[in-house]
C-alpha cells in the first residue's frame, strides 16, 4: 500500500511531527504523556536501542521536534 | 473472513478518536511505542467520516498490552482522551 510505505518513511520514533503536536496540545521542549509511562512499565519491548530524554537519556537531549533516539535501523531508512 | 484468535491477541482496540484525526496520526502516534503491522480505521459509508474508533495490529502479544499500557486513558487528541485496550477483550461481542 502507497500510503502505507509514505507513513513508514515519514514517521519516526523519537519525533513529533507539528501535526501530532497539535492535535496533542503539546509544545516543543516538552516531553509527551506516554514518557512517564515509559518509567512505570519499562522501555517498549520492541524498540530495546530506544533513548528516551527524561527516561533514559538526558533531558538535555529534548531539541525541536525530537525527544528520543531509536539507533536500530529497522529497514535501511534513516534520514 | 478467516479470523484467527492470533490476530486478535496483537490487535488493539482505539477508541473515543476525534473526528480530525487522520490515519496518519493514528500511525504516527503508535509508532512511538511499537512497531505497526496494520491500522484499520473504518469511515461511514454515506457520510464519509471517520466513526470514532480504529483498530490497530502489531507483531506481537506484547506489544499490544504494552501500547495498552502506556496509552490508554494518557493520551489526548484534540482534547478527546484516548482509550487503547485488546481487540479480545471479554466483553468484546463480535467485532465487525
Amino acid at each position: 500500500e502507497v500510503q502505507w510505505k509514505h507513513m513508514e518513511r515519514s514517521f519516526r520514533p523519537g519525533r513529533i511531527s507539528k501535526e501530532l503536536r497539535i492535535a496533542l496540545g503539546l509544545p516543543e521542549g516538552k516531553l509527551p504523556p506516554w514518557c512517564s509511562k515509559f518509567n512505570e512499565h519499562g522501555m517498549p519491548p520492541s524498540y530495546p536501542d530506544y533513548k528516551v530524554a527524561g527516561v533514559n537519556w538526558d533531558i538535555s537531549n529534548i531539541h525541536g521536534d525530537v525527544y528520543g533516539v531509536l539507533e536500530t535501523k529497522r529497514d535501511g531508512q534513516r534520514t | 473472513m478467516s479470523s484467527t484468535s492470533t490476530v486478535q491477541d496483537f490487535t488493539v482496540y482505539v477508541g473515543n478518536v476525534a473526528p480530525e484525526v487522520s490515519k496518519e496520526l493514528i500511525y504516527e502516534l503508535f509508532v512511538q511505542i511499537c512497531p505497526l503491522k496494520k491500522i484499520r480505521y473504518p469511515k461511514d459509508r454515506i457520510l464519509n467520516t471517520y466513526q470514532g474508533f480504529a483498530f490497530v495490529e502489531f507483531y506481537s502479544t506484547d506489544d499490544a498490552e504494552y501500547a495498552c499500557k502506556c496509552l490508554n486513558n494518557s493520551v489526548r487528541l484534540f482534547g478527546r482522551t484516548l482509550k487503547v485496550r485488546k481487540a479480545n477483550g471479554t466483553s468484546s461481542s463480535g467485532v465487525d
